[in-house]
C-alpha cells in the first residue's frame, strides 16, 4: 500500500515536472514541424485562400536546383572555418586564462563580454566598422596611402561574417574554463612525475578530460553555424524583402535562400520543403558526430554504466 | 509496477502531444467572417486593432480623445506577422499598404474589402473631395484605376520625381531641370557623372538618386515610352521589349558607372533622407513628400529644388508608386469601426495636420490649401507639384506575383548583368523565364 502511494507521488511529480517541457516541444516544435512538412506538399504562398497538393515535387525541385546545392557549398564552407577556429580558439584562451596571469579576472571579462552584446548590435558594428566611406578600417589603410575597400559587397564581405562569428567565441571560453575545473590534478603531477612536458600533458590528460565538452561544442558551433542567417543579412547593406537577393553571393547561405524563397518569392511550399531537408541532413550530421565520438570522446564515467543505475 | 509506469508514462506522452495538437491545429483554423458593414460607419462601436506604421500611439491618443466607444490596439506592421493573422482568419481591422502596388494582389485574393459603399456614405469623404490619384486602389479584375475600391491613400506624391542639390548642380555647370524641361534618364546619368566625387575610394558624392532592378520603377519609367511590362492578362512580363531593354540598360549602366547608390553598393543609411541632407547625394529620387525631409535639415530649403519625373520616351508622365494607405481585410472582425477610423484618419484633424507638414499631398482634395507655402523652396515644389499634376496616372501591376517576389528575381541577376557575365538580351530571357514562372503559380492559385 505504501509502495503504491510513493509510485503514485513519483508518477504525479513526473508529470508536473515533464510538462512544461512537453508542451513546450509540442507546441513549439512538433506542431511546427508537423505544419511545415504539410506546407512542403503544397503550392502555397503564404497568403492565398487557394493552393494544390503537389506530393514531393518541392523536394525534387529543392534537390535539383544549382542554387541549392551552391548555398549548401558556402554554408558548409563557413562552418569548416568557423567551427575549428572557434572550438580551438576556445580551448586555448581558455587554458590560458586557467592560468595563473596578471589581471585575469579582467581578462576573463573581456573575453567573455562580446558573447553577451545582442548580435544584432555586433553585426550592425562591424558593418560601420568596415564601411566603405567611414569605417574604422578603411580609416586605417588611408592612414598608410590605401585606397579604400569596399568591404560589404563582393567576396570580401565573406572575410567580414567570419569576423563577425568568431567574435562570440568568448562564451565557449567559459564553457572551457568551468571544464577545465574538472580536469584531475592527481593525473597532471603523475604525468609531471613521470617527465611528461607540459604539452604532453595537455594531450594526454587536459585533452581527453575536456573531449565530451569540446563534442558538445562541435556539436552546437556547427549546428549554430549551418543555421547562420541574422549576421548574413544584417551585412547586406540592402534592406526590405525584395533586397534579400541583394545579400552578396558570398554571403548567400542557406537560410538566406531559405528566407528568399519564403518572404521574398512568397514560395511557402517550396521553403518548407527546403527546412525539412536542413533538418534531416542536421540530423544525420549530428548522428554522424555522435558515431565518431564513440572513439574520440572519453568519459570518466562511462554513459552506459550511468544508464544502467536507477 | 516498473514496467507499468513506463507504459502508462508513454502513453501519456503520446495522448498529451495528439491533444496538444488537436488544440494548436483547432486554434489554427480560420475563423468566421464578421458580418461586414453596409454603407456607413458611423456610431461603430467595439475595439478595433491596426497594423500600421504612420498610425501610433499619438494618433491613437487623438482617437481614443474623441471616441472613447473605439479602443485602439496598434500593432506595428510587419509583412510576416500579417500573413500569419490572414492565414490564420484574424487579421487586423485595418492594415497599412502601398495602394499603387498591392491591391490588385489583395483584390483578386478576395483578402481586401470594397470599401465604396463606406466612402459614399461618408460626409467627411464627400463626392468630389477624393483626389484621383485614390484610384490606384481600384481593381476591376484585369485593370487598375478602376472597379471597386479597396483602400484609402493617406497622402501621397508622384513618386518618379526627383530632388536636386542646385548648388552642386551649378558648381558643376550643368543643366538644371525645370517644370517644362525635366531630364531625360540618359542626361540624368551624364549629368551624374560630372557631380560624382570619389577621393581615396571613397565616395565623397554621388551625382544621381538611388537606383534598383526594380519592377516598380522601370514600370514608372515605360510609362513615359507607352510601354508596359505586363501582358494585358497581366498573367506574363515582357522584359524583351525594346523599352524594357532601355529601362533596363539605363539602370545597369548606372550600376556599372558608380554614379549612385544601386544594390550593388546600396545605401548604407538605407534611403536618401540623411545622404541628400549631408549633400553626398547630388539628387534623390522623392516626390513632394521629400520636402518634409528637407524641412529637417539646416539651410537645405536654400538649395533643395524639386524637379518633375525624367523621361525615357517622349511623353511626360508621372505616376504614384506608393499611395500609402490603409485597407480592411475582408474578414476583419469590425470593419464599420475600421472605416469610422479610416475616415477619421484620412480626412480629419490628423489629415490637417500631416497636410501642415508637408510630408507629402492630402488625398482629400479640400486639404491642398494647407500645403506649406512659407519658405521659397516650399513655394517652388508646390508650383512643380502643381504643374506636373496634369501628368500623373494609374500603373497597373499583376495580381498574381508581388513586385517583391519579381524584383527579388530581378535582383539576383542584376550583378550578373552589370559584370557583363550576361547579356542585355540573357538577362531579359531568363527573367522572362522566372518571372513568369512566378506569375504562373500565382495563375494557378488565384485562377482566371
Amino acid at each position: 500500500m505504501a509502495a503504491s502511494t510513493i509510485d503514485r507521488r513519483r508518477a504525479r511529480d513526473f508529470y508536473i515536472f515533464v510538462m512544461p517541457w512537453l508542451l513546450g516541444t509540442v507546441l513549439l516544435t512538433i506542431f511546427p514541424l508537423a505544419y511545415a512538412f504539410g506546407i512542403s506538399l503544397t503550392n502555397w504562398d503564404g497568403i492565398s485562400p487557394g493552393f494544390s497538393w503537389v506530393g514531393l515535387e518541392n523536394y525534387s525541385n529543392v534537390l535539383t536546383d544549382p542554387d541549392t546545392w551552391a548555398s549548401l557549398t558556402r554554408t558548409g564552407l563557413l562552418a569548416l572555418v568557423i567551427v575549428p577556429v572557434t572550438v580551438a580558439a576556445s580551448l586555448g584562451l581558455a587554458v590560458l586564462l586557467n592560468g595563473k596571469v596578471v589581471f585575469r579576472a579582467g581578462w576573463r571579462t573581456l573575453i567573455y563580454l562580446p558573447a553577451i552584446v545582442p548580435p544584432v548590435a555586433a553585426a550592425l558594428t562591424w558593418k560601420l566598422i568596415f564601411d566603405r566611406d567611414v569605417g574604422a578600417i578603411n580609416g586605417i589603410r588611408s592612414l598608410f596611402g590605401l585606397d579604400a575597400v569596399n568591404w560589404l559587397t563582393g567576396n570580401q564581405v565573406f572575410l567580414v561574417l567570419v569576423a563577425v562569428m568568431l567574435w562570440g567565441v568568448g562564451g565557449g571560453v567559459i564553457i572551457n574554463l568551468a571544464a577545465l575545473q574538472d580536469v584531475s590534478v592527481e593525473q597532471h603531477e603523475a604525468a609531471e612525475l613521470d617527465g611528461a612536458s607540459p604539452w604532453q600533458r595537455f594531450l594526454a590528460v587536459t585533452l581527453p578530460a575536456l573531449s565530451p565538452i569540446l563534442l558538445f561544442q562541435v556539436i552546437t558551433t556547427t549546428i549554430g553555424v549551418l543555421q547562420t542567417f541574422v549576421p548574413a543579412l544584417l551585412l547586406s547593406p540592402a534592406t526590405g524583402p525584395a533586397a534579400i537577393t541583394a545579400v552578396p553571393e558570398a554571403n548567400r547561405v542557406f537560410m538566406i535562400d531559405v528566407y528568399a524563397q519564403y518572404f521574398a518569392f512568397s514560395r511557402y511550399g517550396y521553403a518548407s520543403a527546403m527546412l525539412w531537408l536542413f533538418f534531416v541532413a542536421i540530423l544525420l550530421l549530428t548522428g554522424a558526430f555522435f558515431k565518431i565520438s564513440g572513439r574520440t570522446v572519453f568519459y570518466a564515467v562511462d554513459p552506459r554504466d550511468a544508464e544502467a543505475k536507477p | 509496477m516498473a514496467r507499468t509506469m513506463e507504459m502508462s508514462r508513454r502513453g501519456f506522452l503520446g495522448l498529451s502531444g495528439a491533444g496538444a495538437a488537436a488544440l494548436a491545429l483547432g486554434a489554427c483554423t480560420a475563423r468566421m467572417p464578421a458580418a461586414s458593414g453596409g454603407s456607413g460607419a458611423s456610431g461603430a462601436t467595439g475595439g478595433i486593432t491596426i497594423m500600421s506604421v504612420e498610425i501610433n500611439e499619438d494618433v491613437s491618443k487623438a482617437w481614443a480623445a474623441e471616441h472613447p466607444d473605439v479602443p485602439v490596439k496598434l500593432i506595428q506592421y510587419d509583412a510576416t506577422r500579417l500573413n500569419a493573422m490572414l492565414a490564420a482568419g484574424t487579421p487586423p481591422d485595418l492594415v497599412r499598404g502601398l495602394g499603387a502596388q498591392e491591391t490588385a494582389y489583395w483584390a483578386a485574393r478576395g483578402i481586401a474589402m470594397p470599401l465604396d459603399d463606406y466612402i459614399s456614405a461618408s460626409s467627411l469623404l464627400a463626392a468630389g473631395t477624393l483626389s484621383s490619384v485614390n484610384d490606384v486602389w481600384k481593381f476591376d479584375g484585369s485593370k487598375q484605376g478602376s472597379g471597386p475600391t479597396y483602400g484609402l491613400t493617406k497622402d501621397y506624391s508622384l513618386d518618379m520625381m526627383h530632388w536636386y542639390n542646385l548648388e552642386l548642380l551649378d558648381a558643376a555647370g550643368v543643366r538644371v531641370p525645370d517644370d517644362d524641361n525635366p531630364y531625360t534618364y540618359d542626361e540624368a546619368l551624364d549629368v551624374a557623372r560630372e557631380l560624382t566625387k570619389v577621393k581615396g575610394g571613397k565616395v565623397t558624392t554621388y551625382g544621381l538618386w538611388s537606383t534598383a532592378p526594380d519592377v516598380v520603377y522601370i514600370q514608372g519609367m515605360l510609362g513615359t515610352t507607352g510601354a508596359t511590362l505586363l501582358s494585358d492578362d497581366l498573367k506574363t512580363v515582357d522584359f524583351s521589349s525594346p523599352e524594357a531593354q532601355r529601362a533596363i540598360k539605363w539602370i545597369a549602366d548606372v550600376a556599372a558607372a558608380k554614379v549612385g547608390y544601386t544594390v550593388l553598393d546600396p545605401n548604407p543609411d538605407g534611403w536618401s533622407g540623411p545622404t541628400f541632407l549631408a549633400q553626398r547625394e547630388a539628387m534623390a529620387q522623392g516626390g513632394y513628400w521629400f520636402g518634409g525631409q528637407v524641412a529637417t535639415g539646416e539651410d537645405a530649403g536654400d538649395w533643395s529644388r524639386l524637379a518633375p519625373a525624367p523621361l525615357l520616351g517622349d511623353t511626360r508622365f508621372s505616376p504614384t508608386t506608393s499611395a500609402t494607405g490603409h485597407w480592411i481585410p475582408a474578414k476583419a472582425a469590425n470593419p464599420d469601426a475600421a472605416f469610422a477610423f479610416l475616415e477619421w484618419y484620412t480626412a480629419g484633424p490628423q489629415a490637417e495636420d500631416r497636410a501642415r507638414s508637408g510630408w507629402g499631398l492630402p488625398v482629400v482634395t479640400s486639404l491642398e490649401s494647407e500645403l506649406p507655402a512659407a519658405e521659397e523652396y516650399q513655394k517652388l515644389a508646390l508650383a512643380t507639384q502643381q504643374n506636373e499634376n496634369q501628368y500623373s496616372g494609374v500603373l497597373t501591376f499583376s495580381p498574381y506575383a508581388t513586385n517583391t517576389a519579381l524584383t527579388a528575381t530581378l535582383t539576383d541577376l542584376f550583378p550578373e548583368l552589370v559584370s557583363g557575365a550576361i547579356t542585355l538580351g540573357g538577362f531579359a530571357d531568363k527573367a522572362n523565364e522566372q518571372c513568369n514562372e512566378l506569375l504562373a503559380e500565382g495563375v494557378s492559385r488565384v485562377g482566371g
